[in-house]
């Protein structure tokens, strides 16, 4: 038999009827539960064994089995947060500012109980833009809404029609675990299409990466033991081998490393 | 380390496609909430696998690597199989099917196969199996057999229910016993029109003969339902309990990982 290769499970985007511009019949009338392909590729590509792990929760409507996500942290190795809708505000102990910056409550709740799982069997998290801004909130951070509104002097984090083709540079904090990832870098470029953003910093995290425009926090980790890292970014999304941005192959080996070290 | 079942779930695709109010341009994955919770109902882990193929792919993970670490696959349930799988031209644009998803789901179920582990196929899972080992397809129920019943209303989606009758003396009717016909719901476009080789027929729609449910006689476990069984009620008395299939599929994979 081979060495058992890494197996990272993927948290899922969850589909709920009722969003709008969606017809709604047949397959539209049901919950689903999905990736951006290149999520998973970008996993692959760390020669890891990737899979979603479907949205289950202890509290909420999805409930129907005695699937404890206990067991997922307990089988496999790591837990990737893909990106995605906004957190909600109620999970960091705000109201919507307008409606549509409602968030994602149910996402929130089974992200929550699936890092909580993770966290307390040992094994490395990694946190991808949505997945970043709900470990902060997590661990007692707080998020802006709307960096726009907020924030108006930032850049733009955000543009709708270039979507994963818009950047700007980041700034690697020296001395941190980021920076000895990249001793040859101290800015970078990386892309950007958040909406929110970190407020408040977790207690217990540190900043590894900011946008040196104006300052936005675009990597952190959570010290102490165990392997909690996050970006602002979307790594999947970057060309790999194009010299005009960010390079995310030593980040994700060094999630995978952790991973490895976790198992034994 | 947990003794739970690992059991791969195979992606339903939404292709890049430029119309779609989100992710223009991207390709995404995705399953059923219903199924995952149908096969985790049970005590198994269910877990979606993804298409390792497609224009970001990167990597050197075989679909081999995801059967030898998983202990079972489900194939789930969504759009026809493109006919040239089956030596068809489409008759019509729209029944050309989903090719990129047949081959993934393809080389998946093969994988499992060569690797001993059980393959269950939910509705378009029992043609991909029928076609993978060399059956054929009907394109459109409706066109090529007129005298069938409707085995899928757009409207009534998952509320469309026909009676489902078992073949005496096969696997599936032994998990029956004393039960020769039950209610199943029925969404689906195409049917069996040729049946695979070495498959045999566990069960049929007695109004019109529609194959329902098969299995493969090789030496590992391959069956397959043409209803949905993550979509019944579990309390509904009226429809089949599907909660014997998928111990006994599942009871495969466990007897699968001790040998």
């Amino acid at each position: 038999m081979n060495p058992r290769p890494l197996l990272i499970g993927i948290s899922a985007r969850i589909y709920t009827p009722g969003t709008p511009g969606i017809n709604v019949s047949g397959i539209w009338t049901k919950n689903l539960h999905y990736l951006e392909q290149s999520v998973a590729h970008w996993v692959l590509s760390g020669h890891a064994v990737a899979m979603m792990i479907p949205a289950v929760t202890r509290d909420s409507i999805v409930m129907r089995t005695d699937l404890d996500l206990d067991d997922y942290a307990a089988t496999l190795d790591g837990l990737l947060l893909q990106g995605g809708n906004d957190v909600a505000p109620e999970s960091y102990g705000e109201t919507p500012l307008t409606p549509e910056w409602s968030g994602d409550r149910v996402r929130d709740l089974y992200e929550i109980e699936l890092i909580d799982a993770f966290i307390r069997a040992g094994k490395p998290v990694f946190g991808i833009c949505r997945g970043l801004q709900l470990l902060n909130v997590m661990f007692g951070g707080t998020l802006l809404q709307d960096i726009a509104t907020q924030r108006p002097a930032s850049l733009a984090h955000r543009d709708g029609s270039a979507f994963e083709r818009h950047f700007h540079s980041i700034e690697l904090v020296p001395g941190s675990r980021l920076a000895q990832l990249y001793p040859d870098a101290r800015q970078d470029t990386v892309n950007s299409l958040h909406h929110q953003a970190i407020r408040d910093l977790a207690p217990g995290f540190v900043v590894e990466a900011i946008c040196p425009e104006d300052g936005t926090i675009e990597a952190v980790r959570r010290q102490g033991p165990g392997y909690v890292a996050a970006v602002q970014w979307h790594p999947e999304f970057h060309i790999p081998g194009d010299p005009d941005n960010f390079d995310d192959a030593p980040l994700l080996k060094d999630f995978l490393d952790a991973a490895r070290a976790a198992r034994s | 380390m947990t003794d739970r079942l690992k059991i791969g779930i195979s992606a339903c695709f939404f292709h890049a496609d430029d119309q779609r109010p989100i992710f223009k341009g991207k390709t995404l994955q995705y399953i059923e909430q219903s199924v995952a919770h149908w096969v985790g109902s049970q005590g198994a882990l269910p877990v979606m696998v993804p298409s390792p193929e497609g224009d970001t792919s990167r990597g050197t993970v075989t679909y081999a690597d995801y059967a030898e670490w998983l202990d079972g696959l489900v194939l789930m349930g969504g759009s026809d199989m493109w006919p040239g799988h089956y030596g068809e031209e489409p008759m019509k644009p729209q029944w050309a099917g989903d090719r990129i998803r047949d081959q993934y789901e393809t080389a998946l179920g093969k994988a499992f196969v060569a690797a001993g582990k059980p393959v269950f196929g939910v509705c378009r899972g029992l043609q991909v199996l029928n076609v993978a080992f060399g059956g054929t397809l009907l394109q459109d129920i409706a066109t090529l057999q007129p005298d069938s019943l409707a085995h899928r209303d757009q409207a009534l989606y998952d509320q469309n229910f026909h009676s489902v009758e078992f073949v005496p003396g096969t696997r599936l009717a032994q998990l029956y016993p004393g039960v020769a016909r039950v209610m199943t719901n029925s969404v689906h476009h195409q049917g069996i029109k040729d049946l695979a080789r070495d498959f045999v027929v566990e069960a049929r729609c007695p109004d019109d003969q529609m194959i329902e449910a098969v299995r493969w006689r090789g030496p590992s476990y391959v069956a397959a339902v043409q209803w949905h069984p993550e979509f019944h009620d579990p309390d509904d008395r009226t429809v089949i309990d599907d909660a014997p299939i998928l111990k006994d599929f599942l009871d495969a994979a466990r007897a699968a990982r001790g040998s």
